[in-house]
């Protein structure tokens, strides 16, 4: 088990982030990587090294987080017109970002303000931006894997962008 | 600009459009400034969230979070089948169980590899006749072996069958 605890040791931070990213909640991030690291043993057999053992393994924890938010019933997978934030196009109404607030800051300190930024969001919104921006999954991969329309996806990143530009306008305005 | 001009410029932005669409965007974008302050912010955000991804350290310890796992690798292996995980070893218990000391049957084998070449299949009889329904048969079939045989006996012989073994864990 030598080299397989190599490989914990090599990505176990990243597959923990991911789980976190998802589920915003340390404990079950730290039940659902371990869970991950249990599938890739009994699984590994299966990588067939098409793509990067660290993406197999995001893949495997992403699965097993959604599996987790929908038996929470966290997540629902409703289409556009359901969800409360977007039936009346309030992100539409957002006035449009045209400064860059990031611009100048550390890189430590943009990680801190996306993660407080993230916090705000839904676990719709936040799970697709985390697999499409971080994860770079196409919309329809996204679609099949949260059990719903290409054009829910869309919409939800949509939102979930445009809520980010607000978040992190107030950045500047937080500073000076 | 409606929702859908909207999407389709976030679309733009992500790569997900092609050809003709993808021109009628970028031209709407070029030629609109709404729609290119929308095109500008949505790449920024873009740009920010990958500059700046979230990187988290675990909360426990290396080691300790190593032994947890190993200790949910080992439960669940501990809760696989008694003779071994392989299909192979299930297969061969079933076997010893069902084949051991009948005596006085007729017994027929038949192993169809389900994806062997037919070159490689042993003889099947074509037809099997029980004019006086006496045969019984047992069919064991095996997925991850690819494998199924068919065990055909004689069921008006009286032959007291070696019991199963238990399983080790119970």
């Amino acid at each position: 088990m030598a080299p397989f605890e190599e490989l914990v040791s090599r990505h176990r931070d990243k597959i923990y982030a991911r789980a976190f990213s998802m589920v915003r909640n340390e404990e079950e991030a730290l039940d659902l990587s371990q869970d991950a690291w249990v599938k890739a043993w009994q699984r590994i057999i299966q990588f067939q090294g098409d793509s990067s053992f660290a993406t197999w393994m995001t893949r495997i924890v992403i699965n097993l987080c959604l599996d987790h938010l929908r038996k929470q019933k966290r997540m629902r997978a409703e289409s556009i017109e359901n969800l409360e934030e977007e039936s009346g196009g309030v992100e539409r109404q957002m006035p449009v970002v045209t400064i860059n607030p990031t611009a100048g800051m550390e890189r430590t300190e943009l990680r801190k303000r996306i993660d407080e930024a993230m916090e705000k969001l839904s676990v719709e919104h936040r799970t697709v931006l985390v697999m499409h921006e971080f994860e770079e999954l196409e919309y329809k991969e996204i679609a099949k894997r949260m059990g719903c329309s290409i054009g829910t996806i869309m919409s939800r990143l949509f939102y979930a962008r445009r809520r980010m530009a607000v978040l992190m306008a107030g950045w500047k305005r937080e500073d000076s | 600009m409606n929702l859908k001009q909207q999407l389709e410029i976030q679309a733009l932005v992500d790569g997900e459009l092609a050809g003709t669409d993808a021109a009628r965007v970028r031209m709407l974008v070029d030629q609109d400034r709404d729609s290119h302050e929308l095109f500008e912010e949505l790449s920024l955000v873009k740009g920010a969230l990958i500059d700046g991804e979230p990187a988290l350290a675990m909360p426990e310890p290396p080691d300790f979070y190593f032994s947890q796992i190993r200790r949910r690798i080992e439960a669940e292996e501990r809760t696989e089948s008694p003779t071994g995980a392989s299909g192979s070893r299930t297969l061969w218990t079933w076997l010893r169980g069902h084949l051991g000391t009948v005596a006085g049957t007729a017994v027929v084998v038949a192993a169809i590899g389900l994806f062997a070449p037919a070159y490689l299949r042993p003889y099947v009889p074509g037809e099997l006749t029980d004019s006086e329904g006496e045969l019984s048969a047992m069919t064991y079939r095996s997925e991850k072996d690819s494998l199924t045989i068919v065990y055909l006996f004689d069921s008006s012989s009286t032959v007291e069958e070696e019991p199963v073994p238990e399983p080790l864990d119970k």
